[in-house]
């Protein structure tokens, strides 16, 4: 009987242990199974994120762009039901009365006179009848004198007693100057406003007219005013003092002020301030924590729901509520291209939106309620940390491929604690489970091992490819050859370049002779602060580095011999370098760069920007080092030859020569469902069209669009500024772009440069922590290779 | 009368009380780890089988014989300084009227967040740190604790830092079990203090023993943490530890090595523990 019994537990104890086993094993199995070997299940279903049966989604369709814009300022319906956009550039309203289908241009003549004559508007609004309000400084009456009363069209506002006095007792008069405004009527009236806003330097930042076409102004320390136009009187009603980054928005009975991490809603019936709204509060924050983002807002007809327009999407938030909704992702519509910024939006009474961006496309929403929450085609891109040249690829896809949704993954993310590393242990998780990315941004990730377990696809078609359908830096596109085929390609690339006075240039071959000509500077500046602009150790290791760090390696052992040379020879230039820096020093530096940190500005040290051309024109620093990553930096170079005789530039010598610094390094993921698609998409990002704009995060490799990248956009403008030099001699800079001969000559050197620098890793890691303590003195240099060689020798063997 | 019968015999079986936590631990625990003995046995890259290579490859791998060496070192040096200093601690506050605040001083390390002791390592025992600043006050030459086998010794501190508070309180709990009535009639037989350690105290501990010994153990292997924290994936030689290998090795995909790796170490793991249970069986019974 008790044998019975066992035997019946067991057989109970086995089915049950079955059971477990074929229920895990289901839990197991690969998604992609399920839904067959082409990874297209029953519903038609390819990306398995479960949206098969969400439908409804607003759709995106480009209207007519106006021609001849300059910059829009913003966009408003007219009462007509006619649309107008607002470029003060060029001092134009263009006006639209079939709903972006054609537009008119209507150009305000006293605004145009102005801007001819050498003036400039500061801010410009249209009101619901067409009538066009604008501020404006008229620099070219200002002259040296410093007295603007003799501006004809300011007579109004100069016979006023109470109107922005000029200050008698600067030294510079360009630092002083009278703002003026003008309404100009829809039917041609001009009328000069003598506003009385401050006493002296004022300059709007913005002006909108509200619902009932009444005006309201920003001025540039936040302060927002209602004008009273007949009155020519001004009321401050809020300020947004102390918020980094401020916007006013004016929709129905409501003006709107958003700061860095507020928004403030006021509203004219009742002259009051809302309550404030924590949940978009938070919103308004997260978005912001890019200084240089663009939201905008607009109410409905109520009033009582606000929606925001900016890089992360079309969202929808009723005033005290709890909730933001997303009616619309960034990366679905072009609000999520990095090139465009939001300028306006409008709810229109039927449900749909138009967002005008400013370089004049405006874009019309329409919800279809048939329409796929995202197109049911999806192909994932990840990367650790943000890239604009995949998001600018991602926008101009979807554009192309409206059936196919590019989900973008950041892997850092910055808000939830998570390391590079985390990301890293996270995304090999999804590549073994088989539920990888598509493509992957492999900047800070293991290539070699992805390359060795056959994580990534062989490129080498997609090259050939690209090279059947256009011009390529070929030494770059191909630069991660090897033997089995092409696995990692950079879709841009930064190039590391010295400059300084041409003599002491020419002298520099390597990196031997880079420490000889630093410790010659130091002898012929002895009173200079610094020689490269590197305040810290780390920051000088940093950008010698860039040319050095892929020589460290000698096959696949570490050369001792290398390291030992580059230690040795950066303790020299460090001590040269640093023969000044007092600890003091050091710490203003680091609280700069913390303040300029707060404005959204990570100032990478060893990136050579026009900061450093203005600190050796300062004669704070006598030469600059670091990589140049887009026009920002050539303008730099060439403004550098432009105002400092004898100034030249060259490629940075280092242990390595002809080095560039790959940029977003591309890989496809060899386990791809979506390969066509992916490959498509990889043929957008390296296109001319993606790869001509200019995002301050490399040079293109497409060498058909380096001539569009290096082309001016703004040759009208000229830049310039002055300042004190550390001996208190006024110091003027020109900026300018570079020339035609240089420009071309710069495509000829990249085409000739062989050696992708080594970026980040565990040997660029260990250098730098113990190159640190060998230029600080704690460890000798001997030590300090040890040190490393210990480090590399555990990677090694692992 | 035969159904109800047949039902009573179900109820009583203990399948049914073991059901809940065999079906957690097989789909967390057993299956996850038959996934891992069968990846031990292929190769990441193409998946190919390959026997016992992976096994042959690790035996050979220097990082993983000196993860070893460094964890075994570890664990053989912490957990006995560990079980006997909280034991004299334990044994020195049993009784005492401010046990309540020293049990709650002892507790404080285990509130202090990982990144927080992080940072205090960093402070305390980097080349320019606060430990070196009071050593060169008495004249002792500076040591660079994280970069030289020094650091080694600061893993052993932190360990028994962390986890004395908590052995100390696991301690007192089996004192308090001692009853009082025996060990005094102990005393009234005229057992010596000493006798009274020696043949009641002590062999009362046992299962107390046991169970620090096998948690101490599960401990040590948290001092990861610490050790990553302050020297990061590639700290100083002495400081290795098979989390490191197992954590580089995550990140490099080496998943065929880090399978086989980890079905060593848990066929290890299990021998100790079996050996560990079946010397305190033997005990008990002998």
């Amino acid at each position: 009987m008790m044998s019975r019994k066992r035997f019946g537990m067991r057989k109970g104890l086995a089915v049950l242990l079955a059971g477990v086993c074929a229920l895990t094993a289901v839990g197991c199995g690969n998604g992609a199974g399920g839904s067959g070997e082409n990874g297209t299940d029953k519903s038609g279903q390819a990306d398995g994120n479960g949206n098969s049966n969400a439908k409804g989604r607003y759709m995106e369709e480009q209207k007519e762009m106006p021609e001849g814009v300059g910059y829009l300022n913003d966009m408003v319906r007219l009462s007509d039901g006619g649309l107008a956009l607002v470029d003060a550039m060029s001092g134009t309203i263009h006006v639209s009365q079939d709903d972006g289908d054609s537009w008119e241009e209507k150009k305000v003549s006293s605004a145009v006179s102005l801007l001819d004559t050498g003036g400039e508007i500061t801010s410009m609004a249209v009101d619901s009848s067409g009538g066009v309000f604008f501020s404006y400084i008229d620099w070219g009456s200002i002259g040296t004198s410093g007295d603007s009363s003799e501006d004809e069209g300011t007579s109004e506002a100069d016979d006023s007693s109470d109107a922005f006095v000029v200050s008698d007792d600067t030294e510079s008069p360009i630092s002083d100057y009278q703002e003026c405004y003008r309404y100009v009527s829809a039917d041609g009236t001009e009328k000069d406003l003598p506003l009385k806003i401050k006493a002296q330097n004022i300059r709007l930042e913005q002006a909108v007219f509200a619902g009932d076409d009444s005006l309201y102004v920003m001025d540039f320390d936040g302060g927002v005013y209602a004008i009273d136009m007949e009155q020519a009187a001004s009321n401050e009603i809020f300020s947004l003092e102390n918020n980094l980054h401020r916007e006013l928005c004016a929709s129905g009975d409501y003006v709107i002020g958003v700061g860095s991490d507020t928004a403030v809603f006021y509203q004219i019936s009742t002259g009051e301030q809302q309550e404030d709204d924590e949940t978009f509060n938070d919103f308004v924050s997260k978005e912001l924590s890019d200084v240089s983002s663009r939201f905008r807002l607009t109410m409905d007809k109520d009033g009582k729901t606000v929606y925001s327009a900016s890089k992360s999407g079309l969202y929808s938030h009723v005033l005290g509520g709890s909730t933001m909704e997303e009616l619309l992702n960034g990366g679905l519509c072009t609000l999520g291209d990095p090139t465009k910024d939001v300028v306006a939006v409008l709810a229109n009474e039927d449900g749909t939106f138009d967002i005008a961006y400013t370089d004049g496309e405006v874009d019309h929403l329409t919800y279809d309620p048939e329409a796929s929450t995202v197109p049911e085609q999806q192909i994932t891109v990840y990367s650790l940390n943000s890239n604009d040249t995949v998001n600018k690829a991602i926008s101009s896809f979807r554009k192309n491929h409206p059936e196919v949704y590019v989900k973008n993954e950041i892997g850092l993310t910055g808000d939830n604690g998570v390391t590079s590393e985390d990301a890293i242990r996270n995304l090999n998780t999804k590549l073994l489970a088989g539920e990888g990315p598509d493509i992957i941004l492999l900047d800070g990730m293991p290539v070699d091992s992805y390359v060795e377990k056959g994580i990534l696809a062989d490129l080498s078609d997609v090259a050939a490819d690209l090279k059947k359908d256009g011009n390529y830096f070929t030494n770059i596109l191909e630069a991660y050859k090897g033997e089995n085929g092409l696995y990692a390609m950079p879709v841009r690339f930064t190039v590391p370049m010295v400059i300084g006075d041409k003599a002491t240039l020419d002298q520099m071959k390597d990196l031997n002779t880079f420490a000889d000509a630093v410790e010659k500077e130091r002898e012929n500046n002895p009173e200079i602060e610094s020689i490269l602009g590197t305040y810290t150790a780390e920051e000088l290791l940093k950008v010698l580095a860039l040319t050095s760090a892929s020589a460290w390696m000698k096959g696949n052992e570490l050369d001792t011999n290398a390291l030992t040379d580059f230690l040795t020879q950066a303790e020299r230039i460090y001590q040269a370098e640093h023969k000044n820096i007092t600890d003091a020093m050091v710490q203003e530096h680091e609280e700069q760069l913390a303040r300029i940190a707060a404005y959204g500005i990570n100032r990478i040290a060893e990136e050579l920007t026009d900061a450093q051309l203005s600190w050796i024109m300062m004669k704070v620093q006598s030469m600059g080092a670091g990589y140049v990553s887009g026009m920002d930096g050539m303008k730099a170079i060439a403004s550098f030859s432009e105002n400092k005789e004898n100034g030249a530039s060259r490629l940075m010598p280092g242990q390595m020569q002809q080095v560039f610094c790959p940029s977003g390094l591309v890989g496809m993921n060899q386990n791809t469902k979506e390969k066509e698609v992916a490959e498509s998409f990889l043929i957008e990002l390296f296109g001319e069209k993606v790869q001509q704009s200019d995002l301050q995060d490399g040079f293109p490799v497409n060498a058909d669009a380096y001539d569009s990248f290096t082309e001016n956009p703004r040759p009208e403008i000229y830049e310039g500024y002055s300042m004190s030099a550390e001996d208190g001699e006024e110091v003027s800079v020109n900026v300018v772009w570079p020339a035609a001969e240089d420009i071309a000559a710069f495509k000829e050197t990249i085409g000739e440069l062989h050696t992708p620098s080594l970026q980040g890793g565990t040997l660029v890691d260990a250098v730098l922590e113990s190159g640190q303590k060998v230029l600080e003195g704690d460890i000798t240099v001997e030590e300090g290779v040890n040190e490393i060689a210990q480090k590399m020798e555990l990677m090694f063997a692992e | 009368m035969k159904l109800h019968r047949k039902w009573n015999l179900c109820l009583q079986s203990k399948v049914w009380f073991m059901l809940p936590s065999l079906v957690g631990v097989s789909i967390f625990v057993i299956i996850p780890f038959l996934g891992t003995i069968k990846s031990s046995l292929f190769l990441t890259a193409g998946n190919l089988f390959c026997g016992l290579e992976n096994y042959r490859v690790i035996f050979k791998n220097e990082a993983f014989l000196l993860a070893v060496k460094n964890t075994c070192r570890f664990v053989g040096i912490c957990l006995p300084l560990l079980i006997l200093i909280s034991f004299l601690l334990a044994a020195g506050i049993y009784r005492s009227r401010w046990m309540k605040i020293l049990k709650s001083i002892y507790l404080f390390p285990l509130a202090v967040p990982t990144a927080v002791v992080g940072l205090i390592w960093k402070m305390l025992f980097c080349k320019n740190g606060l430990l070196n600043l009071e050593l060169g006050k008495l004249g002792m030459v500076p040591v660079d604790w994280l970069s030289t086998n020094a650091s080694f010794f600061v893993l052993v501190i932190s360990y028994l830092w962390k986890n004395m508070g908590y052995t100390i309180v696991l301690w007192i709990a089996g004192m308090a079990g001692i009853s009082e009535n025996m060990l005094e009639a102990a005393r009234i037989d005229g057992a010596t203090e000493v006798q009274c350690l020696r043949y009641m105290i002590l062999p009362g501990l046992k299962p107390t023993l046991y169970t620090i010994t096998i948690l101490s153990f599960l401990n040590s292997f948290k001092v990861f943490r610490e050790a990553y924290l302050v020297a990061g994936a590639y700290p100083q030689k002495s400081m290795y530890l098979l989390q490191h290998l197992f954590n580089n090795w995550f990140s490099n995909l080496e998943v065929d090595k880090m399978s086989a790796a980890a079905v060593v170490i848990a066929a290890i793991f299990t021998a100790v523990s079996l050996l560990l249970q079946k010397v305190w069986e033997k005990e008990e019974n002998g």
